[in-house]
């Protein structure tokens, strides 16, 4: 969906020539209910081997569901990098560009062990229990002896005041102190798993401690007792407090006198966790106290109480016990292996795996350690980073079982096979087209289809590019933030409608309903249906509705201040007809308002330019068609300067129509629609840029005008574009 | 969510550490200035820059609109402006002048359009007097993916004595070509090309591009963790390229170069792991805070990688740097740059123009009085039009090389170990993918070059090339930095002379 440049003049360019010098040929019409598309006349026979896509990395999307689907971990790292997926031809998917270099492979190899940890403990230690042993101090006999033996992260030094000395020269020990802010001190850092309820239980004790001012030559100054600069003291009680990553929770304070060690446990509230993740603990004894106090901590615990995963979610972890059971840890990683590849292992590879895990027991790993380093190993193989297809065994000109289920799970679900899929495909069943068939049709009645909706509905139908429309709040106060957000929903409800109803596909240009909350339909100017989330409302006229009517596309494809014909029109033909123009050359300069011009009047006025109007004639009328509505996406039938609208057009085929509504009918009956919704699929599906040979192997492919988007995916994955293998030396 | 950096095994171990002590104990004659390493900086924008205030009108820096001010006065003694630069490609249909402009910033190759995805330096011109689109095609076909960028020649060819070979930053991509087009968006969106189809991920988030630079074991790890990690981390690369050597071996030439990408960034990644600690002692400073919104603080967003770049630099953990401020074609609102607050503009014929939520590159199309051969209805219009609009698009181009200016600033406060200042080691390039944004020319491309006598510059100096081909003065910058191209991109074909001295 490219957005076009405002641009006004566009010099000849070749692929819009035929505007200029007469016609561009079009497909003969076919009868409205019939499936059959013409053949072009360049494809004479059988159509040839269709192209082959280059090998190709899971896309992030891809990887991040991969890495969900084989652990169950709740970690998008791609995503939390901020990778975002390269468009080529309109998708994200497309293995033209779907490369890989060294700052991408240091970003794999970071994902692949922040996963295999977070496995570890969600799955191999189910209690999570973190201790840390808190250190005592020791108390020290005077200056530069102080024993900082505590705690590992030195910072707290950091708040240690110089040595201060008393009375004789040289001092004695009990005449000179220093004084500490928070004397006991863990600092770290901890790997949590997750959402859940965690609790920090901590033991202390010894002398019961107050904070307060100190005198100068040692002691507390008591309670109530003047302080040397004539202040009164307010002793308190001793604290433990504890920060986890900023945020400040305080134990009970320390009783006094306290006889035996108190335990005392925190539970942390639920929004602390709420990914994994690194957190830091900061543990310590606020406030200054004089001296080292002879009171303290012995431990800290951080422990889950609640949420832990239930045996029944454990994704790698299996029945037997790797920690004692070598046998159960190789099968067990092995097993992992089979299922990240998406294809057998082959008893070499197994092989390898064990010598793996064998150097890592030697060099005194343990058992989980090995383990741990075994998945990450594995996550970071190209058998998992690559979709390698091979050919099946029976059929060389055929892709294997499980080469096709990746293909599947990749198209309908924007993920890997999960285990029931994969193993169809190691028995076979996804060796005929009748099979392909059949697996894709329960695909996508699984609840992960909705990445299809997603990545293939979303991409096509331009709904990421709502949040995109940038119009001027001084002209356009009505669009705010709310009704973008409820335009781009009223794309994606409309392709899902249309997907799981099975409704006909050529719905999506045509519709007798739309999707619309009260915030949009008050926008639209349609009866409010009563509900906060957008639902289905069955329209009178055809006023709103589908492709041409979707305020969203219609707010993205115009400028700040003024619907832009030319890019509404772009969008149209490129994604609606498939008949995308060239790009415009450089040195264009845009559009502005000119007083007393519509905006139509001034492209008109552009176009009778000979120069300009190849490429113009084909965007340009069906852009004139939606004038009828403002760059907000509303109705009207004056512009803004109270010139009145008119949206009437004629295409180059010479076909006419009044307004949107009457466009709407000449796009449905319009051949080239069905053959381009079938081309978008044929070219998502297939991970590659449409090519000359395309163009023979998609006629057989196209619906009727009842066609459905399940009946289009079933006959695509069925078809040869999609299942055959081409290996890259054939012929 | 905050994180800590992580200490495990595939992330090589930091070698930035907070020791100024250490630092400070270096006797400022340790070395002399001659051996401390030069290093490249690219600094990229967008959209190009308004010419008329770009080019001095005189002799001297100070002569020029944008450059005489902006902060960037106290640093034209290091400033060489290059006039005249020619960036063009062999492909003579001039259409998708940003994919080719930003491809080919630092590349000088062509890209190739359609479902071709390939930058092409080698590409022939048809034998045809008047060759037509299917001749081209056919060339395009015929030509190899060779397109590797300045800067990646330069890491890849320099010895690795840095814990990255190269770094990349920038936001991710918001060009208006981001949803497709005749040309790949990946052209719009890349400056770094490892090779003809592979560009390099930019580092986009601050917080975790910090991480990277900080993360891996420490100074204070004890030899049997580090032992630990090494080995563990070792292990695990050996046998995933065990893997992908395995894969090779069935694979023909197209998908045994995608393979070879993956084997190049294990390479490297291993490389990391076995760096030793032997980098700068330095102060990193603190992990960038902030929510970093591209869309609402560019500025904030561009000042949290100034100062990782820098940290980058000062404590040696890279040479190449390269920073996007945006993809060609850049389509963000400046609308809460405070700059442009107040710059709205009414029509005579009325209507209000508010300049804040037009796009960058709409405004970079300042003109409104040159189109296409058409009557203006109401020149009063147009000239207010163009009027505003000049004026933001400076405004813009103003904003970003007073960004420009910070980077500067910081790297002439950091001092190397011999007491000489940082930016003097560093050729810091400011470049854009077109000239002015009006014109989408790739002749007269906005380029400077900032540095000291330590990369060979001497800086307050306007030098005009007279239409030299860009390739060229990248050659003559390789050859700086000890690196001998035979050529470089469609054009490069002899070190412009009299640049560096």
């Amino acid at each position: 969906m490219r957005a076009l440049t405002s641009s006004i003049c566009v010099v000849v360019m070749t692929g819009c020539l035929g505007s200029i010098f007469g016609p561009t040929p079009q497909p003969p019409m076919t009868a409205p209910d019939s499936g059959t598309m013409p053949m072009p006349p360049e494809c004479e026979g059988p159509p040839g081997t269709p192209t082959r896509v280059p090998l190709r990395r899971l896309n992030f999307t891809e990887h991040d569901n991969a890495l969900a689907s084989l652990t169950g971990t709740p970690m998008r790292p791609l995503a939390d990098a901020q990778l975002r997926d390269a468009v080529q031809r309109g998708f994200t998917n497309n293995g033209e560009v779907l490369t890989v270099d060294p700052t991408l492979v240091e970003i794999y190899a970071a994902a692949a062990e922040d996963v295999a940890r977070d496995v570890m403990v969600r799955e191999f230690d189910p209690g999570h229990v973190t201790r840390f042993e808190v250190e005592t101090r020791q108390q020290d006999g005077g200056p530069g002896t102080l024993q900082q033996t505590c705690c590992g992260d030195d910072s707290y030094n950091n708040r240690v005041q110089p040595w201060s000395c008393l009375g004789a020269t040289p001092p004695s020990a009990d005449q000179c102190f220093r004084e500490f802010y928070n004397a006991y001190r863990v600092h770290t850092a901890t790997w949590l798993d997750g959402p859940g309820t965690w609790t920090v239980t901590t033991r202390s004790y010894g002398l019961p401690i107050q904070i307060g001012h100190p005198y100068p030559d040692g002691g507390l100054v008591p309670d109530g007792g003047e302080l040397p600069d004539g202040g009164v003291q307010t002793l308190m009680p001793a604290q433990f407090h504890l920060s986890v990553n900023g945020r400040l929770f305080a134990f009970d304070p320390i009783t006094w006198p306290q006889s035996a060690p108190q335990v005392q446990t925190l539970t942390l509230p639920n929004d602390v966790v709420e990914q994994p993740g690194f957190y830091e603990f900061d543990f310590f004894l606020d406030g200054w106290v004089r001296d080292v106090p002879r009171a303290g901590a012995d431990f800290l615990e951080i422990r889950r109480t609640s949420g832990v995963i239930p045996q029944t979610q454990w994704r790698v972890r299996g029945t037997c016990d790797i920690s004692t059971t070598r046998a159960c840890l190789d099968d067990t990683l092995t097993n992992f292996a089979h299922r990240a590849w998406r294809r057998p292992v082959t008893q070499t590879e197994r092989d390898t795996l064990i010598a793996f895990i064998d150097t890592a027991l030697a060099a005194g790993d343990t058992p989980l350690e090995a383990f741990e380093t075994g998945l990450t190993r594995v996550m970071l193989s190209p058998w998992f980073l690559y979709r390698v297809e091979t050919a099946s065994a029976d059929d060389p000109t055929r892709l294997s079982g499980v080469s096709l289920a990746t293909r599947l799970s990749t198209l309908l679900w924007s993920s890997v096979p999960d285990d029931a899929l994969l193993a169809r495909a190691e028995s076979g069943e996804l060796d005929t087209d009748e099979g392909v068939r059949l697996a894709a049709s329960q695909m996508l009645a699984d609840p992960r289809a909705m990445n299809f909706e997603r990545d293939f509905g979303g991409q096509w139908l331009g709904a990421p590019l709502v949040s995109q429309a940038a119009l001027s709040t001084t002209a356009y106060p009505l669009f705010t933030p709310a009704v973008k957000a409820s335009m781009e929903q009223e794309i994606r409800l409309s392709f899902s409608h249309v997907l799981r109803t099975r409704a006909p596909s050529l719905e999506l240009v045509d519709p007798d309903y739309t999707f619309v909350d009260d915030t949009l339909a008050g926008h639209y100017g349609l009866p409010l249906p009563g509900s906060a989330t957008p639902v289905r409302v069955a329209l009178s006229t055809k006023e709103r509705g589908g492709v041409l009517s979707w305020g969203g596309l219609l707010a993205y494809n115009s400028k700040p201040v003024n619907p832009m014909p030319t890019r509404r029109g772009h969008f149209l033909v490129a994604q609606i007809l498939c008949d995308e123009p060239p790009p415009p050359p450089g040195g264009i300069p845009p559009a502005e308002p000119m007083a007393g011009l519509t905006i139509r009047q001034v492209f008109e006025e552009h176009a009778r330019n000979p120069a300009c109007a190849g490429c113009h004639a084909t965007m340009d009328p069906l852009g004139f068609g939606l004038e009828s509505y403002d760059a907000d996406g509303r109705w009207r039938t004056v512009d803004a300067t109270g010139l009145a609208i008119d949206s009437t057009g004629r295409l180059p085929d010479g076909r006419t129509f009044n307004g949107p509504l009457e466009l709407k009918g000449v796009l449905r009956e319009d051949p080239r629609t069905r053959s381009c919704i079938a081309q978008q699929l044929y070219v998502y599906a297939t991970n590659r840029s449409f090519v000359a040979d395309d163009r023979c192997q998609l006629p057989p492919l196209v619906g009727g005008t009842t066609d459905t988007l399940p009946d289009l995916i079933e006959r695509i994955v069925s078809s040869k574009p999609f299942t055959a293998f081409r290996a890259e030396t054939a012929p | 969510m905050k994180r800590l950096s992580r200490r495990m095994m595939l992330r090589g171990l930091g070698t930035v550490l907070a020791l100024p002590a250490l630092e400070a104990m270096l006797p400022s004659t340790a070395r002399a200035q001659a051996t401390m390493p030069k290093r490249f900086l690219t600094f990229f924008v967008p959209n190009g820059v308004n010419l008329q205030q770009w080019i001095p009108t005189g002799s001297t820096l100070a002569t020029s609109g944008l450059l005489g001010g902006s902060g960037m006065a106290p640093f034209h003694a290091r400033t060489t402006f290059l006039k005249n630069v020619h960036n063009l490609m062999v492909d003579p249909l001039d259409e998708g002048a940003h994919h080719r402009g930003t491809s080919g910033a630092l590349t000088c190759a062509t890209p190739t359009g359609g479902a071709r995805f390939k930058l092409c330096s080698d590409l022939q011109r048809p034998a045809a007097i008047n060759p037509t689109q299917q001749d081209w095609d056919a060339a395009f076909e015929a030509c190899s993916p060779s397109g590797a960028s300045i800067d990646q020649v330069l890491a890849r060819a320099l010895p690795l004595s840095t814990r990255f070979r190269s770094l990349e930053y920038g936001p991710a991509n918001n060009s208006i070509f981001g949803g497709g087009s005749n040309y790949s968006p990946a052209y719009c969106e890349n400056i770094s090309w490892l090779n003809g189809t592979t560009p390099i991920a930019r580092r986009t988030n601050p917080r975790l591009a910090f991480e990277a630079l900080t993360a891996g074991g420490s100074a204070t790890e004890t030899m049997r963790a580090r032992e630990q990690r090494l080995r563990r981390g070792q292990s695990v690369i050996d046998s995933v390229r065990s893997d992908a050597l395995t894969l090779q071996t069935r694979l023909g030439t197209v998908d045994r170069r995608r393979l070879d990408e993956y084997l190049t960034g294990i390479r490297e990644l291993e490389e990391r792991l076995n760096a030793p600690v032997t980098g700068r002692m330095c102060t990193p400073g603190m992990a960038p805070a902030g929510s970093f919104d591209v869309m609402t603080d560019i500025a904030g967003y561009t000042r949290a990688f100034i100062d990782i770049m820098v940290i980058a630099l000062k404590c040696d953990l890279s040479r190449v740097v390269s920073f996007m401020l945006g993809g060609g074609g850049n389509a963000g609102s400046y609308q809460y740059l405070p700059i442009l607050q107040g710059e709205d503009w009414s029509l005579p014929s009325g209507g209000v123009y508010p300049v804040a939520s037009v796009r960058h590159h709409d405004i970079s199309h300042w003109s409104a009085l040159t189109e296409g051969g058409v009557a203006l209805p109401s020149p009063g219009d147009r000239m207010r039009a163009t009027e505003h609009k000049y004026r933001a698009y400076s405004l813009i181009n103003g904003f970003h090389v007073s960004l420009f200016a910070e980077l500067l600033g910081k790297l002439a406060a950091s001092q190397e170990p011999d007491g000489s200042a940082l930016i003097d080691h560093c050729v810091s390039m400011y470049i854009s993918e077109i000239s002015d944004g009006d014109s989408h020319a790739r002749t007269e491309l906005p380029v400077l070059l900032v540095g000291g006598a330590g990369v060979g510059l001497t800086g307050n100096r306007v030098i005009d090339v007279a239409g030299a081909p860009l390739a060229n003065i990248y050659l003559a910058l390789a050859r700086q930095f000890g690196v001998t191209l035979p050529r470089f991109g469609a054009f490069g074909t002899a070190p412009h002379e009299g640049i560096f001295s």
